[in-house]
């Protein structure tokens, strides 16, 4: 019997995607939200991959800036076009959607889609948690190509690429936002159910909605190292936020650092960010980095805290919680390692951790 | 020879290292340094415990960026002395790099110069600082040989070799002019060169010896702020070497005295003698050293009391005098100075009291070197008149000496004949007399020879008398009466007056070693 997401398990899902989304990914409670409107008291099936009869899976979500999604929410219909773009194009017919990135509110779009469309959710995505490019997916760290891909909204705009490389198909996707208002939706070339495993992250979703319900036990007098350790996650300091720097020059958006000083310590923890939290150091020596999951947690209430509303003087605890296992592989880290972000340094692997 | 290793502190203290400066870790500074490293911030090579790690260059934006806390920390686990960086005008950390360097107890080091040259420096002045030591006394040897120079300009261009407030001390070491002020733990008393150390800043002073063993004449001192041990040795070298230069000038400075000395002194005697009034050549020679034989002069005698090198004091004589603002020749003469002025109209009687008023003040400006007694003569026209009132200054100098009561200082016209008298008196028959006399006072409580002898020369005012000893005028009057019982006289008798007057001068005198 196939799992159905159903309006109480928004909280959960929110929740998870959040924590995935490593600081990134966009505020999750509008799109929480909009999902259970879309819901309006039904549910959506998210099926195991060994639940799938067969068939071609198209990946959708919304590139483009997340701040620009909370302004100007979804008016429905954004996904029926360009999965029919996608799906006209290759000749086949979508057997479910999957998210192209679990983290943050593309976790939660997929449903709004899939309900939209009618169409089962496939509990797997492209990324495992938040990213910022399509380059840095799955499917692009297997080589495999991302075209046909179609970006679009509910006026009927439509731009469809084909035959480009991920790389360009990012620079091009990222150039033309601007005219569909700083976000569009997005449906990437569908992916046969069989191969998933190879190209595609299996099992997010689940994962998203088990550090979901253990989060939402989170109340004012709980032990955060007891929290941590039901999220599976270890806490790399507790303490108060005491500098965020953020650097308005040089590459990338939303650069910069937070430092924060332990609690009854003088270790001081940094963390390096460009819309995600990318590497942590103690006293300067590295201890967590992407492709793993760093996560800024205020202290009272467990919210998590994105990287662009991190605020010095916050009392915060930091998780780090284990990345994909996908991205550790040799061929795909290099995707999105640190230097991926313009950080000079190797990734901290489990073998680096003390 | 091999030395303890500098800190960085004292390294920092080197006036080639000053471009440094810590921007973080301040707390850390005493720890040895043995050498530098050059890194790059982005490789992880080894850098030797204890030396400075230097990045000559370092990416934009790296002072407040995670790499330099990741380099921080890499240091720390290397034991590395310090981390030094180049940075621009406005080099500033992140507070929380700052909180980091401090808690991995790594200091932080801006370099305001090119980095290598810096580096250099730091090398050698770890590794081999006699090379440094030899350059700074390469350059004050070639800055003091090219004349002689005075102890202010020997102790500035020290000060700008060393590039740090060099001064001058006097004997008893308190500073003079704009100098370093001199360590609480300096001893002037003990005559070494001295390195003192206090709260980490170092003290160099060095005595350049006077013309006696053992003496001092002056002290040069340089005020090194915090500095390396070897550093503090090579200034002492350097100040030694000044101490020459010091001695060599006074050497040159005390030839050209004594040579016009003995000129003054040759002129002066044909002065006393009175053959300046007659022959072309010795005027002309007055004239070239400045005296002036027309006009009214007015003489007056400096005369210092106990054992005095006078030629170590013309220049001071000379200079209080100038201070006071007389405008006088001056001259080694005997036992003292003997000076005048010249006025083109003759002087009148309140010139005369501003004389005196200034001569008592360039005695208490030379009380600090000596004691000495002044005396002063009348006006006269051209050069006889002068050779008369030198005359007459000396002989009222020797009548100041006897009187402590007026501050040693006496007008010839004051004196009048009455105590010429009294100078011619003090002969051997007299002066028993005299003693017989008052002795029945000698014994007695209140000082009442000196009551005695202040009334008489008050003229007979109690109030005055009062004045001078600083006593009430009460305490007189009884004093006085008990003098007329002891001594069965009428003070009111002037014979009786006289006879006393000329005893208690006489015995004064002899007691004040006239």
């Amino acid at each position: 019997m196939p799992y159905h997401l159903g309006e109480r398990d928004v909280d959960h899902l929110a929740r998870g995607v959040t924590l995935l989304g490593s600081g990134g990914g966009g505020q999750t409670d509008t799109a929480g939200r909009l999902l259970r409107r879309t819901l309006a008291g039904d549910r959506v099936a998210l099926l195991r991959r060994d639940e799938l009869p067969g068939g071609d899976i198209v990946p959708v979500g919304i590139v483009g800036a997340v701040s620009a999604f909370t302004e100007r929410l979804p008016a429905g219909g954004e996904w029926g076009p360009v999965v029919a773009a996608v799906t006209e194009r290759t000749g086949v017919r979508p057997a479910g959607l999957m998210s192209i990135e679990a983290g943050g509110v593309n976790g939660i779009l997929v449903f709004v889609a899939a309900r939209e469309l009618g169409l089962p959710v496939i509990d797997a995505d492209l990324m495992g948690r938040a990213l910022p490019r399509l380059d840095q997916t799955s499917t692009a760290a297997a080589g495999e190509p991302l075209t046909p891909l179609a970006i679009g909204d509910a006026t009927g705009r439509l731009l469809i690429l084909d035959g480009l490389s991920p790389t360009a198909a990012e620079r091009i996707v990222r150039s033309a936002l601007s005219e569909f208002g700083g976000w569009a939706a997005v449906a990437l070339r569908p992916l046969p159910a069989g191969r998933l495993d190879r190209v595609a992250i299996p099992g997010s979703f689940a994962r998203a909605l088990r550090l979901g319900a253990c989060h939402a036990a989170w109340h004012r007098a709980a032990d955060p190292y007891a929290m941590a350790a039901a999220l599976g996650a270890r806490v790399l300091v507790l303490g108060r936020v005491v500098e965020v720097v953020r650097h308005r020059t040089g590459t990338g958006f939303g650069r910069g650092s937070v430092i924060i000083r332990a609690t009854g310590g003088r270790t001081l923890v940094r963390l390096e960010m460009e819309n995600e939290y990318l590497l942590a150091l103690a006293d300067g020596r590295p201890v967590a980095s992407t492709p793993d999951i760093l996560c800024v947690l205020d202290r009272a209430t467990g919210v998590a805290i994105s990287c662009d509303s991190v605020r010095g003087g916050a009392e915060v605890v930091v998780l780090h919680l284990p990345g994909p296992a996908f991205w550790w592989r040799p061929e795909a880290v290099g995707a999105v390692a640190p230097r991926a972000f313009g950080l000079d340094i190797d990734p901290v692997g489990p073998e680096d951790r003390r | 020879m091999r030395r303890g290793a500098p800190t960085l502190r004292e390294l920092l203290g080197h006036p080639r290292l000053a471009a440094a400066v810590p921007l973080a870790g301040e707390d850390d500074l005493d720890r040895p340094v043995t050498g530098v490293t050059l890194i790059d911030p982005a490789d992880t090579s080894p850098v030797q415990a204890g030396d400075i790690a230097l990045c000559p260059a370092v990416p934009p934006g790296f002072l407040s960026g995670w790499r330099l806390d990741a380099t921080l920390r890499r240091l720390h686990d290397q034991r590395a002395a310090a981390l030094a960086v180049p940075v621009g005008e406005n080099g500033a950390l992140l507070d929380s790099t700052r909180q980091l360097a401090r808690h991995l107890h790594l200091p932080v080091l801006g370099l305001r110069t090119a980095p290598l040259r810096w580096a250099g420096e730091a090398i050698a002045l770890v590794h081999a600082p006699e090379v440094d030591a030899a350059e700074v006394l390469r350059r004050a040897h070639r800055a003091l040989t090219r004349e002689p120079m005075s102890p202010q300009d020997v102790a500035r261009a020290l000060s700008g070799i060393l590039d740090r407030p060099v001064g001058v001390f006097s004997p008893d070491g308190t500073p003079t002019g704009v100098t370093p002020e001199p360590s609480p733990r300096f001893n002037p008393r003990a005559t070494v060169a001295q390195i003192v150390t206090e709260h980490g800043r170092t003290t160099v002073a060095v005595p350049v010896p006077g013309t006696t063993v053992g003496a001092v004449d002056l002290w040069l001192a340089a005020a090194l702020g915090q500095a390396p041990a070897y550093w503090a040795a090579a200034v002492r070298d350097v100040l030694q070497a000044g101490a020459l230069a010091v001695q060599r000038w006074q050497a040159v400075r005390r030839v050209v005295l004594e040579r016009d000395a003995r000129l003054r002194a040759g002129l002066f005697s044909d002065l006393l003698e009175g053959r300046l009034g007659t022959g072309d050549v010795p005027r002309e020679r007055a004239s070239e050293i400045g005296w002036r034989l027309d006009g009214w002069h007015v003489a007056f005698h400096i005369a210092a009391l106990g054992q005095v090198d006078l030629l170590r004091h013309t220049d001071a004589v000379s200079a209080a005098i100038a201070a006071e603002g007389i405008d006088a020749a001056v001259v080694e003469r005997g036992d003292g100075w003997s000076g005048w002025t010249t006025t083109r109209d003759e002087p009148d009687q309140d010139a005369d009291r501003e004389l005196l008023a200034a001569l008592r003040r360039v005695r208490r400006r030379l009380a600090t070197r000596f004691d000495c007694a002044i005396g002063v003569g009348r006006a006269y026209l051209g050069p006889a008149g002068l050779t008369r009132s030198l005359a007459e200054a000396w002989d009222a100098a020797r009548l100041a000496r006897g009187r402590p009561q007026a501050g040693r200082l006496a007008h010839i016209d004051r004196l009048g004949l009455a105590q010429l008298l009294v100078a011619w008196a003090s002969t051997e028959t007299f002066a028993p007399t005299a003693a017989r006399l008052l002795k029945p006072l000698e014994s007695q409580p209140g000082d009442l020879i000196a009551t005695l002898t202040a009334y008489l020369d008050a003229g007979g005012s109690v109030a005055e008398t009062a004045a001078v000893l600083g006593v009430h005028r009460n305490t007189v009057t009884a004093r006085l009466r008990r003098i007329e019982e002891l001594l069965t006289v009428d003070l009111a008798n002037p014979d009786d007056r006289l006879a006393l007057h000329l005893a208690c001068r006489v015995t004064q005198g002899r007691q004040s070693g006239g």
